[in-house]
C-alpha cells in the first residue's frame, strides 16, 4: 500500500480552487438558468383577465409564472461553506416576497404549490448547465 | 475473475487499485485505477463499474475515451458517466501531483447531489451544493 505524505500547502490550493469554481462558475449557471425558468412566459395555464394579454398561469407541471418579480429579485447565489455555494431565493425577502415563496414551495399544486426548489433539483436543463460550468472551468 | 482481480494483474498497474472515496461508488463495486505520465500530461486510467471495463485515456488531464468490454473495444465519448451519476454531476478527471510529495492523485471535481434548504428563521429556500475533489486512485511518481 502505497504511502501518503500530505502537502498542506497543496489541498489548500485545491480547495481555494474548488470555492472558487462553485462560487463563480457552477451556481451562477445554475442560478441563471432557474431564472430563465422562472421568467415570464411559456405556461400552459389559466389565462387570467388580470394577467397581460397571451400570459397564461402555470399549471401544477410547470414552474410558476412570472408575475410580480419577485421570486427573480429573491433569486441569488451566496458563498456557504470553502467549498459549498446556496443558490436559491435569499435576498430581497420582505413578507410579501416570502408568502410567495413558501406558498409555491409548500402549497398543493391545487393551491398554486408549483415546487420551484425541487422541480429545480431534478431538472435535466438546470443538470446540464451546471455540468457545462464545472466543464469549462476545469 | 472480477474486475478487482482483473485489474491488480495488469502489471502496469503494479497491484494497486484503490476504491473512491465516497461510499456510493463502493456499493456498486466501481472503481478506478491510473497510470501516467509523472508530468500528468497522459496516462491511462482503468474504470470498473460492474458492467464493464473502461479504459479511458487522459490527455491534458481530459479523457478521451473507449469502452473495453470482453476484449471488443467500442466507442464510448462518456466513460464516466457511471460513476459521475453518482454524484449528480459528469466531471473530467485531473491528475493533482501537489496533494502529496510522493504521489500523484487521480480524481474528478464533482459535486455533492444538490440539497434542499428552508432556513425557518430567515425564510431562504434554496439548493445548497458543494463541489469536491473525489479521488479515485494514486500513483507513485517517486
Amino acid at each position: 500500500m502505497a504511502t501518503w505524505n500530505p502537502n498542506p500547502a497543496g489541498f489548500d490550493a485545491l480547495e481555494a480552487f474548488l470555492g472558487r469554481i462553485i462560487v463563480h462558475e457552477v451556481a451562477p449557471a445554475i442560478a441563471a438558468k432557474l431564472d430563465e425558468k422562472i421568467s415570464r412566459g411559456g405556461r400552459s395555464g389559466v389565462q387570467y383577465p388580470s394577467y397581460p394579454q397571451g400570459v397564461r398561469a402555470s399549471s401544477p407541471t410547470e414552474y410558476p409564472q412570472e408575475v410580480t418579480g419577485n421570486l427573480r429579485d429573491a433569486l441569488d447565489v451566496q458563498q456557504v461553506g470553502k467549498t459549498t455555494a446556496a443558490i436559491g431565493f435569499i435576498r430581497n425577502l420582505n413578507r410579501e416576497t416570502i408568502q410567495q415563496i413558501v406558498g409555491l414551495e409548500f402549497k398543493p399544486p391545487r393551491l398554486g404549490g408549483r415546487k420551484p426548489i425541487r422541480r429545480a433539483l431534478r431538472d435535466r436543463d438546470i443538470h446540464q448547465a451546471a455540468t457545462n460550468a464545472l466543464r469549462n472551468a476545469i | 475473475m472480477n474486475w478487482f482481480e482483473y485489474l491488480t494483474s495488469i502489471p502496469e498497474l503494479g497491484g494497486r487499485v484503490f476504491y473512491p472515496k465516497y461510499p456510493e461508488h463502493e456499493l456498486d463495486g466501481a472503481f478506478v485505477h491510473a497510470s501516467y505520465d509523472p508530468d500528468g500530461s497522459a496516462g491511462v486510467a482503468a474504470v470498473g463499474a460492474g458492467s464493464g471495463l473502461r479504459v479511458v485515456n487522459l490527455e491534458f488531464g481530459l479523457p478521451a475515451n473507449y469502452t473495453q468490454r470482453k476484449g471488443q473495444e467500442q466507442a464510448d465519448p462518456i466513460a464516466l458517466r457511471y460513476i459521475a451519476q453518482r454524484v449528480w454531476l459528469e466531471a473530467p478527471l485531473m491528475v493533482k501531483n501537489d496533494l502529496t510529495d510522493n504521489l500523484a492523485v487521480l480524481g474528478s471535481v464533482q459535486t455533492s447531489p444538490p440539497f434542499e434548504f428552508f432556513d425557518p428563521k430567515t425564510q431562504r429556500h434554496g439548493i445548497t451544493m458543494e463541489l469536491r475533489f473525489a479521488v479515485f486512485a494514486n500513483y507513485r511518481v517517486f
